[in-house]
């Protein structure tokens, strides 16, 4: 059994308290919240922090309230809506009735994270923030010393096998390429963008609210906007009239495993049956969730196959699976076309 | 002695065929301890070994002196620290059929994982401290990672080294090779109206039992060596440990707790002799044991192959040829290597009765990691090419697969001389078909898979989801002829219960109740008054091992020929208390009974036996055959492949398997239901990926995919009891047999649904869509 680190735990007790701890823990200190991306990634030495900071006990990051919704662009205020504290477990946010009526993508995205058992812990914030993964970066430490590092994990005392290259500096996806190409693999953040999804960024100094598709860049290593000292703190939902939304994921088993492909597709129809309004996101074909730009021009179709099928088809062209997850990477990207069709096809003929 | 009772007619059996409980389910279910692991020793250190980066390399020089300068460092092994003696770790009989060809620590290293140096010390965190403070000096070898050319002249030779012997030609990588045939295949050939030649692949599969290895060594107050390890074979790694460490049998104890799965990974010494060097060196208590990672790919997998068959027909479906050339790798080391891909030959290629047969085997080393036994041992790699290619023949001579199958397929009364020149490593024995309900797993498995209405006749028709049928029929063997054989004994105490005492070894198969079962019966007494013991070097006679679908048929025999002695020992003594010849006496309800119908218990035959003859009741009995009866399997597949995707989903298997008698028809129904679940991944989704420097790349439950619960399709599993003369009450064997036939009638569903043939296992998605043109 791999064992994790010595490190120490803080069992912060208010938002404040865990802020305080974060910015004196600096580039040491890291947030737990489930524990269930964290703690195995420790016990591989890919995540070794001195300081872990417990989220579990602060009340105020739990639970499902309405209200909140509000929009980045600064709208009306607590308009509408929901909002979700980041350390509302993944089995909650899939249950909660609230979510499940108005923002199925999210349900459908929420309960179909790993297993079980892992949803009972694994919280919503953790899985925006989940870690990149990658077939040379999720291995065992000595694995990972046998290939000489790579660049998102470039081992404690550097590379010094002899005999192999030094892949410290490296990214082994692609040799020549100067940045990290782990794969974005949470399944909510696609299906929250979908839903037009802000959130909440505490620290000490204060709060700030952007929308999650913002929290998100296209580097493996540096995935996230969320800068040093910042907490996730919450996931804002605005109001949900008229929408309807679905989540696809593509994995190999039925349980536990990652996504190869997420399409989160939402659609906003006006009176009459015409689509007012439609986002298409991918998951796990990059190292951020991808908006498909193309889905603004389903505006004013009935969702026709024809209408449908340029959207796929783009949606195909922006995916840039590489080879380092499940599957052979030629294939997935030709699920991207399957899966974003089939998404949008679900919400043209599931009635509302 | 009497003959006593007459053997009881099925429907008299109070034991024998009901759907016990295992006798050990109370204890696993509740957490007691019962593994290996389960023990607190004081001053137990922890070892870790020092796995090679490299796929192939010489070790030039290892500096150890800082890691053995380390603080709570107790022990630090090295090729140079200790003896070199050549072995296999294949867990076989001796003399093994497996080249020696394995040393307990080398200056070479044959893949990556392959051992480079072993360390004990008092913490985990210590030791791997340890481990990273060895310097090694390498000199990088090229690896050879490619069973096609891994005998190509100018390919780096992997056993280079003077000393080893039994390797076939270690110059060309030649691990070992099989030539064998019945009558004239070209002959044949020349007769035949149809002649098909096909080349199918399978993957390196990995045993993913629950209980990785472990073993913990410790010296007893006589200075004797226990080995207390998680093994199927206690026995053999005595007489493997004392050889390679130069120390006598009488030196060694192992003791084998309960196992927590092996599925054949296990018949095999993995940590045994390191975990007793360390031990040795440090004169402390070691526990050595491998992480979820290290059990991927410094454990063992199933071998590799690539088969070509060619198999001539008449026009009305009678098979006249059947040739098939098998290479396989056995990665880094050669164990199990010839007799793996013998069965590959001989208990595939007899299935169909053809007066022509030919087998050709090569197999080769490779540096990868290395592959040993696994469930179904070679047959499921011949099966899925055997019966895929019965499917395709039957299909193109428009005969249905069953009917095709029928025809062709050994039956009662016949005589597979193809076995007798395919023993274990040496000439083996005809074997004769004395039971064989292969025709009634037909009927029956068809029936339940709804074999008239479901299929679509393998032809491609609109429509996103495709559904079709598939079969495949299989045998296995039980116990290995002429070698397998085991002791059983047992003693009678006084309140009516008998000690059972076996070097079998229950590794989650359930023969520990199958076993107490087949004692119960024979003594006429109740579950509850066998207590039973698995095993001990010490305490219990010797056993070959778990191992080649052996246990019930070979244990079991000994069992039952050990407790009629002690049954005919109980009724002279009740004889004396009945006042009645004991020839006249009857065992049953834990009670012998006269005639008259007078009666005394079993304890009251004991205590007399005990205190007033002053005689401990106890008998010991081996066993073994000369003979392996086959069980046959009829495996059905009902699949659904889309389109869309190329995913093809199992909707429904049925397996009807005729194991002879069932001695426990629920544990049976666990060894089919589980097979069909490995099986599966087989066909589906399991492969130990290499990348191309011979590192795994999914050596975690994460990445490497078994079928989970939310996967498994609907399982039939239909028990065809047929009577077999060799077996204890009629049994033959379950443990192997219902593996064989999954991938191949996954497979001939996939075609019945497409039209579309799939050669090479895992069938994976992207194949499937690329075969189905691919469209848009």
């Amino acid at each position: 059994m791999m064992r994790a680190p010595d490190f120490r735990y803080y069992a912060a007790r208010s938002v404040r308290d865990a802020a305080a701890a974060l910015e004196d823990g600096g580039n040491a200190a890291m947030l737990l919240a489930g524990g269930t991306d964290l703690v195995p990634n420790m016990k591989r030495r890919t995540q070794t922090p001195a300081l872990v900071i417990g989220l579990r006990g602060i009340g105020e990051l739990r639970g499902v309230r309405a209200g909140g919704g509000g929009g980045g662009g600064g709208g009306g205020r607590r308009a509408g809506g929901l909002t979700l504290g980041a350390c509302t477990t993944l089995a909650e946010v899939a249950a909660a009735p609230a979510v499940g009526r108005r923002y199925r993508a999210l349900a459908l995205a929420a309960g179909q994270v790993a297993t079980p058992q892992l949803r009972n812990m694994g919280t919503l914030g953790g899985n925006l923030c989940l870690d990149t993964r990658c077939t040379y970066y999720d291995q065992s430490e000595e694995w990972r010393r046998a290939i000489n590092w790579c660049m998102k994990a470039p081992g404690s005392n550097g590379g010094h096998a002899c005999g192999t290259p030094d892949g410290a500096s490296l990214c082994w996806v692609a040799t020549s390429s100067p940045r990290c190409w782990a794969v974005s693999s949470t399944d909510t953040a696609p299906a929250l963008i979908a839903l037009g999804a802000t959130v909440t960024l505490a620290r000490v100094a204060g709060r700030r609210r952007l929308p999650l598709e913002k929290l998100y860049r296209d580097d493996g290593m540096a995935y996230l906007t969320r800068e040093p000292g910042e907490i996730l703190t919450a996931v804002h939902l605005p109001a949900a009239a008229g929408w309807r939304s679905t989540y696809w994921k593509l994995r190999r088993r039925g349980s536990f495993d990652f996504p190869v492909l997420g399409v989160a597709a939402a659609v906003r129809f006006a009176t009459g049956g015409a689509v007012a309004d439609a986002r298409v996101v991918l998951g796990a074909v990059a190292s951020r969730p991808l908006v498909v730009p193309e889905a603004a021009t389903l505006a004013g179709s009935r969702l026709t196959d024809e209408a449908i099928e340029p959207v796929a088809e783009a949606a195909a062209a922006l995916a840039t699976p590489l080879d380092n997850t499940d599957f052979a990477l030629a294939w997935r990207k030709k699920m991207v076309r399957h899966y974003v069709a089939g998404a949008l096809r679900e919400l043209r003929d599931t009635p509302s | 002695m009497s003959g006593a009772s007459p053997p009881s007619p099925p429907s008299r059996r109070a034991v024998v065929g009901r759907r016990v409980r295992k006798v050990d389910g109370f204890k696993l279910v509740t957490g007691r301890t019962a593994f290996t692991d389960d023990i607190a020793l004081p001053g137990l250190l922890v070892g870790r070994i020092l796995a090679s980066p490299h796929a192939h390399a010489r070790i030039r020089d290892i500096d150890t002196r800082r890691a053995k300068a380390l603080p709570g460092v107790h022990a630090v092994l090295t090729w140079k620290d200790v003896p070199r003696v050549p072995h296999t770790t294949a867990g076989q009989a001796w003399p093994e059929p497996s080249p020696y060809d394995t040393y307990l620590l080398d200056s070479k290293v044959r893949f990556v994982g392959d051992r480079v140096a072993a360390v004990a010390a008092e913490t985990r965190a210590v030791a791997e401290e340890a481990l990273r403070l060895i310097e090694v000096d390498w000199e990088v070898l090229p690896p050879v990672l490619d069973m096609e050319h891994a005998m190509d002249p100018g390919t780096a030779v992997i056993h280079d080294e003077p000393d080893a012997t039994g390797i076939r030609d270690a110059a060309r990588n030649l691990a070992g090779d099989i030539h064998t045939h019945i009558g004239d295949v070209e002959a044949g050939f020349r007769e035949s109206d149809l002649i098909l030649e096909r080349e199918y692949r399978t993957p390196r599969q990995q045993h993913a039992m629950l209980e990785p290895h472990i073993v913990i060594c410790w010296l007893d107050a006589d200075n004797r060596l226990v080995i207390r390890t998680s093994t199927q074979i206690p026995f053999h790694v005595r007489r493997q440990v004392a050889m390679i460490l130069r120390i006598p049998v009488s030196r060694i104890r192992v003791i084998k707790p309960r196992i927590g799965g092996g599925f054949g990974g296990k018949q095999e010494m993995v940590l045994e002799d390191l975990c007793a060097a360390l031990t040795l060196a440090s004169g402390r208590p070691v526990k050595l044991e491998y992480s979820r990672h290290e059990e991927f790919f410094m454990a063992r997998t199933r071998h590799p192959q690539i088969l070509r068959l060619r198999m001539g027909v008449k026009r009305d479906g009678t098979i006249v040829a059947h040739h098939m050339r098998v290479l396989a790798a056995t990665g880094a080391y050669g164990s199990h290597c010839t007799t793996v891909q013998g069965n590959t030959g001989s208990k595939v290629l007899p299935l169909y009765r053809a007066p022509h047969l030919r087998f050709d085997c090569d197999v080769v080393y490779l540096t990868t990691p290395q592959a040993g036994a696994f469930r179904g041992y070679g047959c499921p790699q011949g099966y899925f090419a055997q019966e895929s290619l019965v499917d395709e023949i039957a299909h193109e001579l428009g005969m249905d697969p069953i009917a095709f199958r029928l025809k062709n397929a050994i039956r009662q009364g016949d005589v597979d001389e193809l076995s007798a020149q395919l023993g274990e490593g040496k000439k083996g024995l005809p074997r004769t078909i004395r039971s064989c309900g292969l025709p009634e797993c037909l009927e029956k498995g068809a029936a339940a898979i709804g074999w008239k209405e479901q299929r679509n006749g393998g032809v491609r028709r609109p429509g996103r989801l495709l559904r079709g049928v598939g079969v495949a029929t299989t045998m296995q063997g039980s116990g290995i002829a002429g070698v397998d054989f085991a002791g059983a004994f047992l003693k009678a105490n006084e309140d009516g219960s008998f000690n059972l005492q076996v070097g079998a070894t229950d590794l989650g198969t359930g023969s520990d109740t199958v076993l107490a079962q087949i004692a119960a019966e024979t003594l006429g007494v109740s579950l509850d008054k066998i207590l039973i013991y698995s095993s001990d070097t010490d305490f219990t006679p010797f056993d070959v091992g778990a191992y080649a679908s052996s246990t019930t048929i070979i244990s079991g025999g000994a069992v039952k020929k050990a407790a009629e002695k002690v049954r005919d020992d109980m009724c002279c003594f009740a004889a004396q208390l009945l006042d009645a010849p004991p020839e006249d006496l009857v065992c049953r309800d834990n009670r012998v009974f006269a005639p008259g119908g007078k009666s005394v218990s079993m304890a009251e035959v004991a205590v007399h036996a005990l205190y007033k003859e002053k005689t401990q009741v106890m008998e010991g009995a081996s066993h073994f055959n000369t003979d392996s009866p086959p069980p046959f399997c009829a495996t059905f597949a009902e699949v659904e492949v889309d389109t869309e995707t190329g995913r093809v989903r199992p909707v429904h298997l049925v397996t009807a398997v005729d194991l002879g008698v069932a001695i426990n028809p629920m544990q049976a129904e666990g060894q089919a239901e589980g097979a069909v679940a490995q099986g599966l991944g087989y066909a589906l989704a399991e492969e130990l990926v290499l990348d191309g420097r011979g590192r795994p790349a999914n050596a975690n439950f994460c990445d490497y995919k078994i079928f989970t619960a939310k996967d498994m399709p609907k399982l039939t599993t239909i028990l065809v009891e047929t009577e077999e003369p060799l077996g204890p009450f009629g049994a033959k064997s379950i443990a192997e047999v219902g593996i064989n036939g999954v991938a191949p009638a996954v497979a001939n569903a996939a075609f019945d649904a497409t039209g579309l043939r799939f050669r090479r296992l895992p069938i994976r998605p992207d194949a499937v869509l690329a075969a189905l043109g691919g469209r848009r």
